[in-house]
């Protein structure tokens, strides 16, 4: 019982690859404070920062700190994750990501071989947040076409993953809208990020008639996935690049209902971009969800339809 | 009558205890280069499985450990106690390292020179990128190939010297006392 309350405060996943030091730290913060914590920031020879937490003791990196959490991080094995190191971020058990900063090495070509002399970790700690998607059934399901195609959109620690990772879930259960069943969800998750897969077991739960392509580029993903797995729902995470917008207008050729995230500060910001412009045109998707922090992360603020026009509640 | 009955059991005990002393000594000179061999193949497997597969270093200290030919050997369970320690949560490649070798190391042949090359290795391992743990494991072979060919040389020398010291000693220690 004890174990479970302790688990709830700071995911055990994440308590593991701290050093001895900042563990200390942290089972010193009340629980409210544990709750809130978004990120812990290690950088070398300053003091570690706790994003999402006011007031916390001062505690200083030294180099084992660093060497600790990166041997937690790679398994002891830093030669085993060049591929990651040349991402900047590994994902660990718990969907959680560690991004990695340090000096580049560049090979003959001049593309990062990988990293050394590694300066600063950040562990983003992926929490779920099991119902927050449910909000979002008013906007998301018409009468007649069912499930709309969606993007969330907003700035990072927006809660964009979060509220995905719920909506498939609702989905892939059938408990998203009380006039929709089930739908098959097939999740890409490039980044570990949706599912937070581990040998192939989703960390989160996604939903029962929820298939995830784990580590997999998204564009070959989503075509890989169409093919092989018939999915209703289609869930991927950061869109942006003029072939993700291709692969987009393909899924919703075939008749398959994407929902996805976006990285935007606002409609201006938006439109303006022109791989987006291409997607509007395409009317591909039918409802973009803009999410703020104002009321704590995945604070739902507007949300357009395919001519950007903000929409009301549509029916329930 | 009883005392002499005494006096030859005591001295029996005296002969017995020194030459098994003398025996256990000629035992870890005769051992030594096969342990070492040993902990160098296990090193080698090591090494390609860091350089061309990347194998996980748990997995793969679990695999060094089956190269030794005898897989209950002392040295292949010093890479199998490293594995073992690898997987508690909070345990870094060091710290597993050490334990395995302050655990290990006494029943093992072995030198203090040896194991401080072992832990010299240990500082490294799985800390940095595949070019440089493969310097650093060549680094260790290296010496442990000196070592080994010291190793046959002293066994040479010593091996049938203690043996017989240890006789000669009870020998000795016996008279002194009659």
């Amino acid at each position: 019982m004890l174990m479970q309350t302790v688990a709830n405060r700071l995911p055990i996943s994440v308590r593991n690859l701290l050093p001895p030091g900042v563990q200390a730290v942290m089972d010193a913060l009340d629980e409210r404070d544990l709750l809130s914590l978004e990120e812990i920031r290690l950088r070398l020879g300053r003091p570690l920062e706790l994003v999402g937490i006011k007031d916390h003791p001062p505690f200083m990196i030294a180099q084992d700190h660093l060497r600790h959490v990166l041997a937690m991080v790679t398994g002891s094995s830093l030669y085993a994750v060049d591929q990651e190191l040349r991402r900047g971020y590994i994902t660990v058990q718990g969907g959680h990501r560690v991004g990695i900063a340090g000096r580049a090495v560049l090979d003959e070509g001049g593309y990062v071989k990988t990293l050394r002399d590694i300066g600063s970790l950040s562990i983003r700690i992926a929490r779920q947040v099991i119902g927050c998607g449910k909000p979002l059934a008013q906007y998301m399901v018409d009468e007649r076409k069912g499930l709309l195609p969606t993007l969330f959109i907003g700035p990072p620690l927006s809660g964009k993953t979060t509220l995905l990772r719920d909506v498939a879930r609702l989905i892939g259960d059938g408990h998203f809208h009380s006039r929709l069943d089930r739908l098959r969800v097939s999740i890409v998750d490039e980044r570990s990020e949706i599912a937070g897969c581990l040998k192939g077991v989703p960390q989160f739960d996604v939903g029962l008639a929820t298939d995830v392509l784990d580590a997999c580029p998204k564009v070959q993903g989503m075509y890989m996935m169409l093919r092989a797995m018939a999915p209703q729902v289609l869930a991927t995470d950061e869109i942006g690049s003029s072939e993700d917008v291709h692969a987009i207008m393909d899924v919703a050729r075939a008749g398959v209902t994407l929902i996805g995230t976006l990285h935007a500060f606002d409609v201006e910001d938006l439109s303006r971009r022109q791989n987006i412009q291409a997607l509007l045109a395409s009317e591909a998707i039918e409802r973009f969800v803009f999410l703020s922090r104002r009321n704590g992360p995945a604070t739902i603020e507007r949300v357009y339809d395919r001519h950007l026009r903000e929409v009301a509640k549509s029916w329930r | 009558m009883a005392i002499e009955v005494l006096q030859w059991v005591g001295s029996g005990a005296v002969l017995l205890s020194t030459t098994a002393l003398g025996r256990k000594k000629a035992d870890q000179y005769r051992n030594r280069p096969r342990d070492l061999r040993r902990l160098a193949a296990s090193l080698r497997a090591l090494e390609a499985d860091i350089q061309y597969a990347r194998v996980p270093l748990q997995e793969a200290l679990e695999r060094a450990g089956r190269q030794v030919a005898a897989s209950d050997s002392p040295v292949a369970t010093l890479f199998h106690e490293a594995a073992a320690h690898l997987q508690n949560p909070g345990v870094t490649a060091q710290q597993a390292w050490e334990r395995a070798v302050d655990e290990k190391f006494g029943s093992t042949s072995l030198s203090c020179e040896d194991r401080e090359i072992l832990l010299q290795l240990g500082k490294h391992i799985g800390q940095t990128g595949p070019d440089e743990q493969v310097g650093h494991l060549e680094a260790a072979l290296a010496l442990l190939d000196a070592r080994e060919r010291e190793a046959i040389d002293d066994r040479q020398r010593f091996e049938r010297l203690y043996q017989t010291v240890g006789v000669l000693a009870g020998v000795l220690l016996v008279i002194f006392f009659i």
